[in-house]
């Protein structure tokens, strides 16, 4: 692929973000820029399941947020936390 | 002021192959009445107690670099008051304590009450499932336990470390 290359973004990262970005970088022997674009634009340097962890972050927030919650009855939270469950699911059968 | 005690038991290690496996069958007490699964870092949704212990074995398996002999790092926090004055809000220091290391490593924790005294067991990955992350080491641990500190201070408890107040 042979696509220019734009002017220079600035990008500002959190310190332990930089660090891993800095981590790679060395240790591929490659530029920042070159970590970061694949980092975002090549699947193959993306970990699978680093994505599926970090999609499942706020749901769990949301279960662990439930079940300590102790104004709510136990049905009321197993009610709850069944439909977070299926949140990002597509129920086929639903449609048919 | 609630006093809080902070107990790091890692002085066995965890290096064995079955470390994770036992670990989080432990803290979720699955041989006697299970307990409930409050976590950070699955992968299968919803999580099951044998979908974590997968979970945390994936991420080691796949990581190509920064991966511990010490597969698991393992602490109590525990509250010096009664169980049955447990509320939501220590329900919400021990989640926002898991929150802290949810950016860079997979960790679940249980609540426990059999004991004099309300507590929460936690088991934290030493693996990162961020590529290139460092692994959790006790210096890195010594540097979380920092911030619990600061976290206690910001609730109102008084934290201490195993040994300057006995009550787990």
């Amino acid at each position: 692929m042979n696509e220019k290359y734009t002017e220079n973004v600035r990008v500002r990262l959190t310190v332990s973000q930089k660090k891993i970005v800095d981590t790679i970088a060395q240790r591929e022997n490659i530029s920042s820029s070159d970590v970061i674009r694949h980092g975002l634009f090549d699947g193959k340097s993306s970990s699978s399941y680093s994505i599926m962890i970090q999609n499942n972050l706020f749901k769990n927030e949301v279960i662990n947020t439930i079940q300590s919650m102790d104004d709510i009855s136990k049905n009321d939270k197993e009610k709850i936390i069944k439909k977070v469950n299926t949140i990002g699911q597509c129920n086929l059968k639903k449609y048919k | 002021m609630d006093s809080v005690i902070l107990k790091n038991i890692n002085k066995d290690g965890y290096y064995n192959p079955d470390a994770i496996d036992k670990l989080i069958s432990y803290i979720y007490r699955t041989d006697k009445s299970p307990l409930l699964i409050y976590c950070y870092g699955c992968i299968e949704w919803p999580p099951t107690y044998n979908s974590l212990i997968k979970d945390f074995h994936s991420v080691r398996e796949t990581a190509q670099m920064n991966v511990s002999d010490q597969q698991v790092m393992h602490f109590i926090i525990s509250f010096g008051i009664p169980v049955q004055n447990i509320t939501s809000r220590h329900f919400q220091f021990a989640d926002d304590i898991a929150k802290l290391f949810r950016n860079e490593y997979q960790v679940c924790y249980s609540y426990h009450e059999d004991t004099r005294h309300p507590h929460f067991h936690y088991a934290v990955s030493t693996t990162s499932y961020l590529v290139g992350n460092p692994i959790l080491n006790n210096d890195r641990m010594a540097q979380y336990e920092s911030l619990i500190y600061s976290l206690a201070n910001a609730y109102g408890f008084k934290l201490h470390t195993e040994g300057e107040e006995e009550n787990v």
